[in-house]
């Protein structure tokens, strides 16, 4: 009896501890991880020295699990600029250019192809998640989870990444370069909500990501979310 | 009477042909002595600056294929420690007196806090900088052995982000894999690059931080061979610009002999590697010594021109107005020869004190034009040079003996005719 006590208290305490990698996956949903299709609208406003009177963007992005494609609206100059992911690939396609551009792992360092690696939705795939400690963010207890890339292609070696315990979705990350220094960090809100089969989840809203080797910041406000069908044609760069 | 004797008197027969004819020959050697001198100092500088200023050494190693298909993939072509270490020991064996030095490139965004631009890198180890450095090592701080995170930073890229020694400043770049990596660093120091092409990106990075950054290990993307220890200058930088221009490097035939050596040794021992000379490596010098060439031959064909065309002038003349103490001379005894002979020392004369002339104002105008230390910058460079004027005696000497040779044509033709003629309309002539 005392036995099967100890055993339940023991199992008690492995539960009420979650599991990392799967609080990763529960945190990746709401930023589409896991969904078929979803087509939504972004606004993202650069400020900081290196962009001085740089007008805001206004990008319409759609998604399936392993591929997005952002078509820019606003500014008039940039407009009909696209850039494709599929998995880790990405290529910048613009009116006037025969054939996409393929993007090096070098220009993603900085610019909007660094936003998109940030953006991205899927740690899950490409990292593995060990629980730190528990800390509270703005007066929320998160967990905070250790990201280490599981392989040597993923742009950031390590991310540090706060889950709300409550809503388990993710409200920031710090992410670091190989070396261990603290290369770019980020906060999430989700007040959007979208249809995922039976259930409405929460979605993200808004980021705002900022630079820490320079005075660089870029916030994101998500809208015009919707579950969309999409052909695996759309994802292509030949069809750019 | 002593022929030369003899000629000496012909000579001050006319003083003031004699004298034009000996100061065209003059000036004539003395400008293409300094051209000539002047040119040497331009060769042993850009061989020297190929060598030290752009740290290509004497010889080049890389995997066979780095220069190329390297280049999108450049982790296959990396020379792994176990290839370092043979190539080391191959080249110990043939150039005991010599180096090898590991060398990287590395390439991404520097930032100062505020913002960040992109930088072009060469990776080396502060000690093996020193080394290949030479003449000009020790003029500048660069990288220290005693600072692993010290970098030396472009004099243009240091001004646009307002960087100066002491400075603190990020560097971010991609390593070979394409994840994202970074490293604080201090500005050990500012250079010129000396290229105004460079000096808004360069920077000099020590070797260790630069394969951190690069998550290659111990691995080198390039080996820079020294055949011996290279002089230095004491660290003074008028010493140091100087023994650029006037120290030759080694031997340009010997340096590609080892290249080929090299190359076989390596062949026999299962390396598939490339090795290149630093003439091999320097278009920019090749170029600019064909032109430098080319500009002497064309030089020295019209200064050729010029003075012998003068000197031949001269001597028809003399030979004309003798024409009666020729017919004397034939009238006495002389044979056809002795009379050409007569006219032939009086040019060897000529030519021998214009050379000897001509090569005391070459001293003076040298000694000149390098003790007033003017300063240019030549095309393409951000730096001062000093115009200095060495002494080419392979091209000096070759100018005295066409110079000489034609001369003394020009005096022998004339001569030659004068004494064939009959004695008695020589003994006419009025």
């Amino acid at each position: 009896m005392l036995l099967a006590g100890l055993l339940l208290a023991g199992a008690g305490s492995v539960l009420a501890a979650p599991d990392a990698q799967t609080l990763l996956r529960r945190s990746d949903l709401a930023r589409g991880g896991d969904l078929p299709g979803l087509a939504w609208e972004v606004r993202l406003v650069n400020t900081g020295s290196g962009s001085d009177g740089e007008p805001p963007m206004r990008v319409a992005v759609s998604a399936t699990r392993v591929a997005s494609l952002a078509e820019v609206i606003e500014p008039q100059s940039n407009r009909g600029s696209k850039m494709l992911q599929v998995d880790r690939n990405m290529w910048l396609m613009k009116p006037g250019l025969k054939k996409p551009v393929a993007i090096s792992p070098r220009l993603r360092l900085t610019g909007e192809a660094a936003i998109g690696d940030i953006a991205a939705t899927n740690y899950a795939k490409d990292y593995r998640a060990t629980l730190l400690r528990e800390e509270a963010v703005d007066g929320e207890p998160c967990y905070v989870l250790d990201l280490k890339s599981a392989n040597k292609q993923s742009t950031y070696d390590k991310i540090v990444y706060w889950v709300s315990a409550a809503r388990l979705v993710g409200v920031r990350a710090q992410f670091f370069s190989l070396s261990g220094k603290l290369l770019k960090s980020a906060t999430f809100q989700y007040d959007n909500t979208v249809q995922a089969g039976d259930q409405r989840i929460a979605f993200v809203s808004a980021m705002q990501i900022d630079d820490a080797l320079t005075d660089a910041r870029t916030t994101l406000k998500y809208s015009k979310l919707r579950v969309k069908a999409f052909a695996d044609a759309e994802f292509q760069p030949d069809n750019l | 009477m002593n022929p030369i004797v003899l000629a000496w008197r012909n000579l001050l027969r006319n003083r003031r042909r004699s004298l034009v004819t000996l100061l065209s020959i003059a000036f004539g050697i003395a400008a293409l002595a300094l051209f000539a001198g002047y040119t040497q100092t331009i060769y042993v500088g850009l061989a020297n600056l190929s060598i030290h200023g752009e740290m290509i050494g004497h010889l080049t190693v890389e995997k066979r294929g780095w220069r190329t298909a390297g280049k999108l993939d450049p982790g296959r072509y990396l020379l792994s420690p176990a290839e370092i270490a043979r190539v080391d020991a191959i080249v110990k064996k043939r150039l005991p007196q010599g180096h090898v030095l590991p060398r990287m490139a590395l390439d991404g965004m520097i930032a100062n806090g505020r913002n960040g631009t992109i930088f072009i890198a060469e990776g080396i180890d502060p000690r093996d900088l020193r080394l290949v450095l030479g003449p000009l090592s020790g003029v500048y701080r660069n990288l220290s052995v005693d600072k692993p995170d010290g970098v030396a930073v472009g004099e243009a890229l240091a001004g646009v982000l307002g960087l100066q020694r002491g400075s603190d400043a990020s560097l971010l770049v991609s390593t070979i894999h394409g994840q994202a990596n970074a490293a604080d660093v201090e500005v050990n120091d500012v250079i010129n690059t000396g290229n105004t092409a460079t000096n808004d990106k360069f920077l000099l990075v020590p070797l260790a931080l630069s394969r951190m950054l690069k998550d290659i290990g111990q691995q080198a993307e390039w080996l820079t061979v020294l055949v011996n220890t290279p002089a230095t200058a004491g660290g003074r930088l008028d010493r140091g610009l100087l023994a650029m221009l006037t120290t030759p490097p080694p031997d340009a035939r010997r340096t590609a002999a080892m290249r080929d050596r090299l190359a076989a040794d390596f062949k026999a021992a299962g390396l598939d590697l490339e090795v290149r000379t630093w003439q091999d490596m320097s278009l920019y010098y090749k170029q600019v010594k064909n032109i430098y060439d080319l500009i002497f031959t064309l030089l020295l064909a019209i200064v050729l021109a010029i003075v012998v065309l003068s000197i031949a002038n001269s001597m028809s003349m003399s030979v004309l107005e003798r024409t009666r103490e020729i017919g004397t001379l034939r009238a006495m005894g002389y044979r056809r020869g002795r009379v050409v002979r007569l006219f032939v020392i009086e040019a060897c004369l000529a030519v021998w004190l214009g050379c000897l002339l001509g090569l005391l104002l070459f001293w003076l105008a040298s000694q000149a034009v390098n003790a007033a230390g003017i300063q240019y910058v030549p095309p393409g460079n951000s730096v001062h040079v000093p115009l200095f004027i060495d002494f080419d005696p392979l091209r000096t000497v070759l100018a005295m003996l066409l110079l000489g040779t034609l001369s003394v044509a020009a005096a022998w033709l004339p001569a030659r005719k004068a004494a064939r003629q009959m004695i008695t309309v020589s003994l006419a002539h009025s």
